[in-house]
C-alpha cells in the first residue's frame, strides 16, 4: 500500500496554521515563561492584597478574618501616623532627589571628557554607593551624635550649636545627607555615561557658531541628556521612596515622629507590633502610590517611549 | 555549650512537631487554649513526674540527682536558646557549659539586638514548631504571648517543682513578666526595673553640698520625694556646676525608651496606665501626666546636657560614667557598668540607686519560657534547663558575674549585697513601691507610641497637652 507522508505533512501544517490563527506561535513559545514569572511576580503581590484585607497579627492569627477594607479605612485613609510618613516621605525625597540630580550632573560635568581625571577620582567619588546601607546609617549617626560626632564638634566652633537627633527638622536633615552622601555617585555614574555616549558634532557646530560652554551645555548637552536625566530621577524617586535602613540606624522615626517613613511604619507595625494585616493594607498603598507616580512621570513625558 | 553568631538561626534536629496533650502523647492537631492549659499537667504527669522531688530547700546547686532528671532522661541532644545579647543573658550562655557537664546536653545560645529577638520570638511561636526550646521573653510581650497561647503554661510545672518558688520571687517582678490572667507563662529571669542613681561621692562632698545649700537654701538630698523637687534639683545642679556636672541623664529617644523612664514620673504623680483590675484609665490621670511630662523636659532641656533629647541608656551611660552627670533615671542594670566606669574616669565616682521620684518605679522584667509548639521531649528537657539557671546557686552566680537579682533569697545573701550593696541595699524597697510597666496585651505598642508622643513634645513638635492626648489615645487603642 503506497503512503502519503506528503499529504500528512500537509494536514499537520494545516493544523497548525489554523492553531496560529487563533493563538499565534510567538504565544504559545512564550507561554511557560510567562506564566512562571506572572506566578513568582504576582502571587506575593497578591498574598499581600489578601493579606490586606484581614485582621492577621503574628501572635494572635486572625480574630475576625477578612476585614475587607477596614485596614485600608483606618490605617491608611484616616491615620494621621500614615499622612504624616507620606509628608515626610515627599519632602525627603523632593531634597534628596533635587540634590542628587544637581550635583551628580556637575561632578559628571567635571569629569567628562577627562579620561585621566576620571581614572583617578571616579572609583573615589563611587565609593559612598559600594558601602552598606545599615553601615551609612550608623556612620553618620555617630558623626552627627551630639557629644561624639565630628559634626557638632566643628559647627560648635563656630557657633553654631545643634542637636541633630533631638529637633523634629535637623533629624530628618541628618538623613538626607547620609542619603545624598550615598547615592549621589549613582546619579554621577549615570550622567557621565550618558555624556561620554553624546555625539560631538552638535557640541563642535554649537562652540563654531560662538555658544559659550555654559550656553553649549544649556542648549545641547541638557536637551540630549534629557531621557537619562529621566530615567535616573525615576529611579531614584522609587529608590528614595523606600528609605529604611537610615532611619532604622539614625533614629527609628523620631524625635516623636519627625523621620517615619512609610516603609518605617510598615516595619514597625508589621515587625514590632505583629499587626501583619494593618502593615499589608499600608504596604499595598505605599506600592500603589509609587505605581502612580510611574504612571503619571511616564504620561506626563517623564519617561518617553524611547528610554525604554 | 556553643553559642551561634549574632544573626544565626538556631536549628531544630528534634522529633516531629506536636503538641503536649492531655494524655501526654504528641499530637499534631491543631492547638486549643484548653489543650495547651492542660499540657503543662501532662507535662509534670508525664514527663516530669517526681522529676523534682530531690531539690533541698532551692538554695543548692541543681545537679541531675537534684532534680530527679537522670541525664539519659533527657532525650534531646541539644537545648536551642533565643536570647537578647545582654549581661545577664551572656552570663548564663557562659555558664551553660555546667549544664552540658551535667546533662550531657548542647545549649545552643542565639543572641540577636532587642527588635531582632522580639521577631525572632513571634515568628518561632506562631511557626508549626519553634527552632528555640527556650526564649527570653521580655515583659513587654507576656500579654501579646499569653493572648495567643503562644507559651506553655507552667503552674502545674511550678507547682511540681523544688526549685522554682513563685513566693521567692519579688513580687512585683513576678506580677509584671511571669503571671498573666490567672495564667503562670515564664519564669523571671532578670529585671530591669528604672531606679534613680544619684552621686554617692558628690552627695558626700560637704563643699559641695554646702554650695548647694548656700547657693539654692535647701539640703542636696538622694531619694527625692517627688518629681517636682527633683526636677528643681537637678536644674540647680546644672547651674551650680555651670554645666560641667549636669543635675540629671535622661533618655528622650522617641519610643519605649521615653516612656519607660517618663512612667517612673508619671507614677510618682499618682498616675497610672491601668487600674487594680487591668480596665485602661490613663485617660483619668491626664493631669498626673501632664505635669509629668513638663517636669520631664525641664529635667532633659535645663538639667540634661545637650542632645539628651534623643539619648537612649547608652548615652546615659557613657556621660555619667564619664563623671558628667549627678544622677539618672535608667534600667537597673546599667548601674553596674556606670560604676565601672566612674571607677575608671573619675578619683572616687560612685553611684547608688535610690527610690525614683515619687516612690514609684517602672517594674519591668526579662524571663524565660517554653514555646507552646515544641514536642514533649523538647519542652521536657527545655524546663530541665530553666528550673536548672532558676536554682539558687545559678541566680546567685548570675548575679556576682554581672547579671540582677529577681529573688529574695539573693537579696538576703551577705555575698550578693556586699559584691554591689550600691545597687542591691535598696533594690528590694524600690521595686516594692513599683508598677509593672505592661500588665496588658498591645503593651509595647501602647508604651511605643506614647514615647513617640512625649518625645515630639520633648522635642516642641507638639504641646505637652496635645501629646499627651495622643497618647491616651493611642494607648487606650492599643489596649483594646
Amino acid at each position: 500500500m503506497a503512503t502519503d507522508p506528503g499529504g500528512s505533512r500537509e494536514r499537520a501544517s494545516r493544523t497548525l496554521g489554523d492553531l496560529q490563527e487563533v493563538v499565534p506561535l510567538r504565544w504559545t513559545l512564550v507561554a511557560p515563561a510567562a506564566l512562571l514569572l506572572a506566578f513568582v511576580t504576582l502571587l506575593p503581590i497578591l498574598y499581600l492584597g489578601y493579606l490586606s484585607a484581614t485582621d492577621f497579627n503574628v501572635l494572635r492569627g486572625m480574630t475576625e478574618g477578612v476585614v475587607g477594607v477596614q485596614n485600608y479605612t483606618s490605617a491608611v485613609l484616616e491615620s494621621d501616623e500614615f499622612h504624616n510618613a507620606l509628608w515626610n516621605m515627599a519632602v525627603f525625597i523632593v531634597v534628596v532627589v533635587t540634590v542628587q540630580t544637581v550635583l551628580g550632573f556637575l561632578l559628571a560635568l567635571l569629569l567628562w571628557g577627562r579620561p585621566k581625571r576620571r581614572k583617578y577620582v571616579l572609583p573615589v567619588l563611587l565609593t559612598p554607593m559600594f558601602v552598606s546601607w545599615v553601615a551609612v546609617g550608623l556612620m553618620f549617626r555617630f558623626m552627627f551624635e551630639d557629644g561624639i560626632g565630628i559634626v557638632p564638634l566643628l559647627l560648635s566652633q563656630v557657633g553654631v550649636n545643634i542637636s541633630w537627633f533631638s529637633d523634629p527638622t535637623y533629624a530628618l536633615v541628618a538623613i538626607m545627607i547620609a542619603d545624598i552622601w550615598e547615592w549621589t555617585p549613582f546619579m554621577l555614574i549615570l550622567f557621565l555615561a550618558g555624556l561620554e555616549s553624546l555625539p560631538e558634532e552638535p557640541h563642535e557646530a554649537a562652540r563654531v557658531n560662538g555658544a559659550s560652554r555654559l550656553e553649549v551645555i544649556k542648549d545641547v548637552t541638557l536637551p540630549m541628556m534629557f531621557p537619562v536625566v529621566a530615567v535616573a530621577v525615576f529611579i531614584r524617586i522609587v529608590e528614595a521612596s523606600k528609605v529604611f535602613p537610615k532611619v532604622l540606624a539614625m533614629t527609628e522615626g523620631g524625635p516623636g515622629s519627625a523621620t517615619e517613613t512609610g516603609s518605617w511604619i510598615v516595619y514597625k507595625i508589621g515587625f514590632r507590633f505583629n499587626d501583619l494585616g494593618v502593615a499589608a493594607s499600608q504596604a499595598v498603598s505605599l506600592t500603589l502610590m509609587v505605581l502612580g507616580l510611574l504612571y503619571v512621570f511616564y504620561w506626563s513625558g517623564g519617561l518617553q517611549k524611547d528610554v525604554f | 555549650m556553643t553559642r551561634s553568631e549574632s544573626g544565626d538561626r538556631a536549628s531544630s534536629t528534634h522529633s516531629e512537631p506536636a503538641r503536649w496533650t492531655l494524655t501526654g502523647t504528641a499530637s499534631t492537631a491543631g492547638p486549643s487554649r484548653r489543650r495547651f492549659l492542660t499540657a503543662a499537667g501532662a507535662a509534670s504527669v508525664i514527663g516530669l513526674a517526681g522529676c523534682v522531688g530531690g531539690g533541698d530547700d532551692g538554695s543548692g546547686s541543681v545537679s541531675p540527682d537534684d532534680l530527679d532528671v537522670a541525664p539519659d532522661e533527657l532525650e534531646v541532644d541539644e537545648i536551642n536558646v533565643l536570647a537578647e545579647g545582654v549581661a545577664d543573658n551572656l552570663v548564663l550562655a557562659e555558664m551553660s557549659d555546667r549544664f552540658e557537664d551535667e546533662y550531657g546536653v548542647t545549649v545552643n545560645w542565639t543572641d540577636f539586638g532587642y527588635e531582632q529577638t522580639q521577631e525572632e520570638a513571634s515568628n518561632q511561636v506562631a511557626a508549626d514548631e519553634s527552632a528555640y526550646d527556650v526564649m527570653t521573653i521580655d515583659t513587654y510581650w507576656v500579654g501579646d504571648f499569653a493572648l495567643g497561647e503562644n507559651l506553655l503554661p507552667l503552674d502545674s510545672l511550678i507547682g511540681g517543682s523544688d526549685v522554682v518558688d513563685s513566693d521567692n520571687y519579688l513580687e512585683e517582678v513576678w506580677d509584671t513578666v511571669a503571671h498573666f490572667e490567672g495564667t503562670t507563662w515564664t519564669i523571671p529571669f532578670w529585671q530591669w526595673t528604672l531606679g534613680a542613681g544619684y552621686r554617692e561621692d558628690l552627695l558626700q562632698d560637704d563643699e559641695f553640698a554646702a554650695q548647694y545649700e548656700s547657693e539654692f537654701g535647701e539640703d542636696l538630698q538622694s531619694g527625692t520625694e517627688s518629681v517636682s523637687a527633683y526636677a528643681d534639683m537637678t536644674v540647680n545642679i546644672t547651674e551650680m556646676t555651670g554645666g560641667d556636672v549636669h543635675g540629671a541623664a535622661l533618655m528622650g529617644q522617641s519610643g519605649t525608651k521615653a516612656n519607660d523612664q517618663w512612667l517612673g514620673l508619671f507614677q510618682g504623680k499618682g498616675g497610672t496606665f491601668i487600674d487594680e483590675e487591668g480596665n485602661p484609665v490613663y485617660g483619668d490621670y491626664r493631669q498626673e501626666a501632664i505635669e509629668a511630662t513638663e517636669d520631664w523636659i525641664r529635667i532633659i532641656h535645663e538639667g540634661g546636657p545637650d542632645g539628651s533629647g534623643s539619648w537612649g541608656f547608652p548615652e546615659v551611660s557613657e556621660h555619667v560614667g564619664r563623671g558628667d552627670g549627678f544622677s539618672a533615671i535608667n534600667y537597673n542594670i546599667f548601674y553596674v557598668n556606670m560604676n565601672n566606669a566612674l571607677s575608671e574616669n573619675t578619683e572616687n565616682g560612685q553611684i547608688k540607686q535610690y527610690d525614683t521620684p515619687g516612690g514609684s518605679p517602672a517594674v519591668g522584667s526579662w524571663s524565660l519560657g517554653i514555646p507552646a509548639n515544641l514536642s514533649e521531649e523538647r519542652a521536657q528537657a527545655a524546663w530541665t534547663y530553666i528550673q536548672w539557671a532558676n536554682s539558687f546557686e545559678m541566680r546567685k552566680q548570675r548575679i556576682l558575674n554581672g547579671g540582677s537579682p529577681v529573688c529574695y533569697d539573693t537579696l538576703d545573701d551577705d555575698e550578693v549585697v556586699e559584691s554591689n550593696p550600691l545597687l542591691w541595699e535598696n533594690l528590694e524597697e524600690l521595686i516594692t513601691g513599683g508598677k509593672s510597666i505592661s500588665k496588658y496585651p498591645g503593651a509595647l505598642q501602647a508604651n511605643t507610641r506614647n514615647g513617640e508622643e512625649l518625645s515630639a513634645a520633648l522635642a516642641g513638635g507638639k504641646s505637652v497637652e496635645d501629646a499627651i492626648d495622643a497618647g491616651i489615645e493611642a494607648v487606650e487603642n492599643a489596649m483594646e
